[in-house]
């Protein structure tokens, strides 16, 4: 016993050197690449498994090794490993670029995610359609809250049937969707049941959308949400119910206010919709002295304004906005206003005092565009009473110095169609003594109207008769 | 084998088929490809002056230094190409199969090895690669590869873009880089070089496969990184940049064959070949030496079968000249239908249509597989009387020798294409869909550009594309062939013919 422990280490060592020998011989079996002598090579299936095996290890030993034993090669073999390097270098260069970025996919879209929210966040919409373009059709990638946000940068550019073709793929009828999709198509479908043309079986149809839609619809302010269900109660006929309920939200959040006096209008309560209104008015007026960058604010209180009637306060506010942001967003918003005002003077029975302002305005802002020269024809190609009315009041804007070419130049055009052909060459001269510019305006406007006049015989003979010069005015006058 | 039997009859068999070779010349000058020609013809020439140089020992005057069994192969391969061209109207593989024939008579005549014959062979069947059926599908593949690389090359740095199809777009513009993604543009010529340095160096075919794979690799890497510094120039800027390429083709070409043959030295140096050209050696030599034994009986059937083989080659072409195949040739210079094309006019109406000039499409750009020097495009803008609603855009594109897959372009720009439907009267039509909301619908057909209508002949792709958001329905569709067909008829008028064909012809 004594002598086999005092044997012990130095059996271990024995034992310990035999298992690395085997270790080493096995292994080292795989790196030799079928270095066997003819008696030692392998046979059978086992064997060419061996050989084969021990092949492939040395190939990938040679190829691992490469970098480093090319610098120990000699000869012309150096000169060919020398030659080799832009190769093995550009080569594996381009193999871990392209690798990199396979597996940084995802982080790589995150980023164009991002850019896409911030797009949407600077309101810069083609930008951010475009940075969209890069996940939109990466299924894996593009779930309904990106392909959402895709829709509102959407809009945000201009493509509002795009935006709506994507909420309707997303709140199909045969699954789950996006709850905030289900929303939008809830009110979409309410403003199609207030259209007037709706008959009995599309209104229930769309009631039945409506219905569906908005059970689906999540993921906007509960104040929101209020709003359609207490438009639901309208069209259920709980028109007590829908009252009470949207006057807790306008009562919440004054944005409600043009909402909720439509709403009132619909129920006969016209009293109580103008206290709604200005009062609506007055709370977002503080909200806008406290912040009058905000534009929403600003958009809002306009609204309300024109639904009271208030144009000129509607574009006093207006115009605060666009000295305050002098930007394309701020014109089309007054353009867009101009355009409602005058429809609203066009109506029968005729304004014919805020028409004249009108025609006015819309002339200076949008020259001699279509829709100029179709609100020029629908205003003065009327009964002669009316076109002296209108004469009328422009004479009286001359008076109260409201832009003077713009007055003039409409001037001319009432007296052209009038027959004075002195008195229309007189305000034509003085409208481009005031601003050459105006005679630009003239040409077009002057070429429309002769077309527009076909039906009416005297008023085409009169504008027949009126040939514009080269637009050139004598300084000095007559 | 008796030599001069054998070369007799490959003369005759070369013969036979001048009709088609002489159609495909006519179709190189007419789309201009007359480098790449050159560029092939140079490689084979190369090879023959070599070979010359590289005797091995001589056989007798009647006896061929070529194995009969190997003849037999390539002269079996001859007749397939052949009658795979005559079968299919295809001229160019009539031009490889006469290639095959032409080199096994040089090798006959001089002396060549059987390697070499190959070698010869394959570098005559290299026909200028625009005149290939698959070119447009090669070039759309390449050029996804390349323009995926591209943005590889752009997200390492941080530069916004994004792909419609195989043409990258920027964040920053309003535009696509069409231009730079319209097709490798040099990958033909470096194929051509590195086919003629492998078959000089007589590498194994594993070997030159190797090589023309490291070719392709490269050349895709180029115009990956070409594309990429576009995009990195034009980067930021909202107008187009434009600039001179200069001689930045030819760098990228050089380029392009420096890393292949930098790829070739990494494959001696790895594999330690040092001694691979006195290998080959003695492979020439032994070709040679093979036909020692050409009296036995084996290479006496091979003999008889080679004979044979070339007596179908020679009926084949005699039965294609019996029906004219190839001998309608073209009738029309490039430069004249170009001015046709160019002076095509319509009138500013049809059928409760207003036709006027469409702004410049984003999706259009010059095809580098296109067959004449300079791409045509025309375009008009349809729209309809009633509303601005359904507006359509009438493209011609051209000029085609061969028209590909009618939907190459939509292909090209990522559209997901439906079903080709064909029609009765020679149009066809296809639904197509990209990311979520895209849907369109396209009337195409090929429609020939002067001439006599019983000639093959140039041709412009005329289409009708609707594009929209909303489900295309199967009124507008129909209204949209009613349209396409009066459109066709008027531009048929104009280019006064009146045959509209397929896509399967000429």
């Amino acid at each position: 016993m004594l002598r086999f422990l005092a044997d012990l280490p130095v059996r271990t060592i024995a034992w310990i050197s035999d298992i690395l020998e085997i270790a080493l011989r096995f292994f080292g079996s795989f790196l030799d690449r079928g270095n066997f002598e003819d008696l030692d090579r392998p046979v059978g299936i086992y064997g060419a498994l061996r050989r084969r095996l021990s092949q492939f290890f040395g190939f990938v030993a040679s190829f691992v090794s490469y970098p480093v034993a090319g610098f120990f090669y000699r000869g012309q073999r150096r000169r060919q490993f020398l030659w080799s390097i832009p190769f093995c270098l550009l080569g594996l260069t381009v193999v871990t670029g392209s690798l990199l970025i396979a597996f940084n996919r995802e982080r790589i879209l995150n980023r164009y995610l991002a850019r896409v929210q911030n797009a949407y966040t600077k309101q810069d919409g083609s930008r951010g359609v475009r940075a969209a373009m890069r996940w939109i059709g990466d299924s894996e990638f593009a779930n309904a809250d990106r392909k959402f946000l895709y829709s509102l940068v959407e809009i945000q550019n201009g493509n509002a049937v795009t935006a709506e073709r994507i909420l309707e793929r997303l709140s199909p009828r045969d699954s789950t969707g996006l709850g905030i999709a289900h929303f939008w198509r809830a009110s979409q479908c309410l403003g199609n049941l207030e259209e007037s043309k709706v008959d009995a079986s599309e209104r229930r149809e769309l009631l039945d959308d409506f219905d569906w839609h908005l059970e689906r619809a999540s993921g906007v302010s509960v104040g929101q949400m209020a709003v359609l269900e207490s438009m639901k109660a309208y069209w259920d006929g709980r028109l007590e119910d829908a009252e009470s309920k949207y006057r807790a939200v306008w009562e919440a959040d004054a944005f409600q206010s043009v909402g909720f006096g439509a709403l009132l209008k619909k129920l006969g309560k016209d009293q109580e919709r103008e206290f709604v209104l200005k009062t609506g008015a007055a709370r977002i007026a503080e909200q806008l002295r406290s912040d009058p960058w905000n534009r929403a604010l600003r958009n809002q209180l306009t609204s309300i304004y024109e639904m009271l009637g208030e144009w000129g306060r509607a574009e006093v506010v207006h115009i605060e906005g666009y000295k305050i942001r002098r930007d394309k967003e701020s014109i089309d918003a007054y353009r867009a206003f101009l355009e409602r005002r005058t429809e609203a003077a066009l109506r029968e029975p005729r304004d014919l005092r805020e028409l004249a302002y009108c025609l006015v305005k819309i002339l200076r802002t949008s020259g001699a565009s279509p829709r100029v020269q179709d609100v020029m024809a629908r205003s003065l190609l009327r009964p002669q009473e009316e076109l002296l009315g209108l004469q009328k009041e422009f004479n009286q804007w001359l008076v109260e110095g409201l832009d003077l070419p713009m007055v003039h130049l409409s001037l001319a055009f009432c007296k052209g169609l009038l027959g004075d052909d002195t008195s229309r060459d007189w305000h034509f001269e003085q409208a481009g003594r005031y601003e050459k510019e105006a005679m630009g305006i003239a040409n077009p406007l002057l070429g429309f109207m002769q077309e527009a006049s076909k039906e009416q015989g005297e008023y085409h003979q009169r504008m027949q008769r009126w040939q514009l010069g080269d637009g050139s005015i004598d300084p000095k006058g007559p | 084998m008796d030599k001069k039997v054998t070369v007799a009859l490959l003369l005759v068999a070369m013969a036979v088929h001048v009709p088609a070779i002489r159609l495909i010349l006519n179709q190189i000058g007419f789309a201009g490809l007359w480098f790449e020609l050159f560029v092939m013809l140079l490689g084979v020439a190369f090879l023959v002056l070599t070979g010359i140089g590289f005797q091995g020992p001589q056989t007798s005057a009647n006896q061929p230094s070529i194995p009969a069994r190997f003849l037999l192969g390539v002269l079996l391969a001859a007749l397939i190409a052949s009658l795979w061209g005559v079968l299919s109207d295809d001229a160019v593989w009539v031009w490889r199969g006469t290639g095959f024939c032409l080199s096994a008579t040089m090798a006959l005549l001089m002396g060549f090895s059987s390697r070499r014959l190959l070698h010869m062979g394959l570098l005559l069947s290299m026909v200028p690669w625009a005149l290939w059926k698959m070119a447009p599908e090669m070039h759309s593949i390449g050029q996804w590869l390349a323009s995926s690389f591209a943005g590889s090359i752009l997200d390492l740095g941080k530069v916004f873009y994004f792909a419609k199809g195989n043409v990258l777009g920027l964040v920053s513009t309003d535009f696509l880089e069409n231009d730079a993604c319209s097709g490798l543009r040099f990958t033909y010529p470096c194929v051509l070089l590195v086919m003629t340095y492998g078959f000089f160096r007589r590498y194994p075919i594993f070997r030159c496969l190797y090589l023309l794979v490291a070719c392709l690799f490269w050349s895709i890497v180029a115009d990956g990184s070409r594309i990429a510094y576009h995009a990195f120039i034009q980067d930021g800027q909202e107008a187009k940049v434009s600039w001179d390429l200069g001689a930045l083709p030819l760098v990228i070409m050089l380029s392009v064959l420096f890393l292949t043959w930098s790829g070739d030295q990494f494959y001696s140096a790895f594999s330690d070949q040092a001694n691979d050209k006195d290998q080959e050696s003695s492979k020439e030599t032994q070709g040679h030496e093979l036909s020692s034994d050409l009296d036995n009986r084996e290479s006496r059937i091979s003999s008889f079968a080679a004979w044979s083989v070339l007596l179908g080659i020679v009926g084949l072409g005699g039965w294609s000249i019996s029906r004219n195949q190839w001998g309608h040739g073209l009738d029309v210079g490039q430069a004249a239908a170009t001015a046709a094309v160019e002076s095509l006019r319509l009138d500013p109406s049809v059928a409760g249509w207003t036709i006027g000039p469409a702004t410049e499409s984003a999706e259009n750009f010059s095809a580098h597989f296109r067959h004449t020097p300079s791409w045509t495009h025309r375009e008009w803008e349809l729209t309809p009387a009633e509303s601005l609603n359904g507006t359509m855009k009438l493209r011609v594109d051209g000029i085609w020798l061969r028209l590909p897959k009618l939907d190459w372009l939509w292909r090209w720009y990522g559209w997901k294409i439906d079903r080709v439907v064909p029609a009765e009267n020679g149009s066809s039509s296809f639904e197509m869909k990209r990311s979520i909301v895209e849907e369109g619908y396209v009337v195409t057909k090929g429609i020939r550009v002067l001439g006599d209508s019983s000639l093959a002949g140039p041709l412009v792709q005329v289409s009708l594309v609707l594009e929209s958001v909303r489900p295309i329905s199967q009124k507008q569709r129909k209204e949209q062939q009613d349209l396409h067909a009066r459109m066709v008829q008027a531009i048929e008028q104009q280019l006064r013919f009146g045959a509209a064909i397929d896509g399967k012809n000429p």
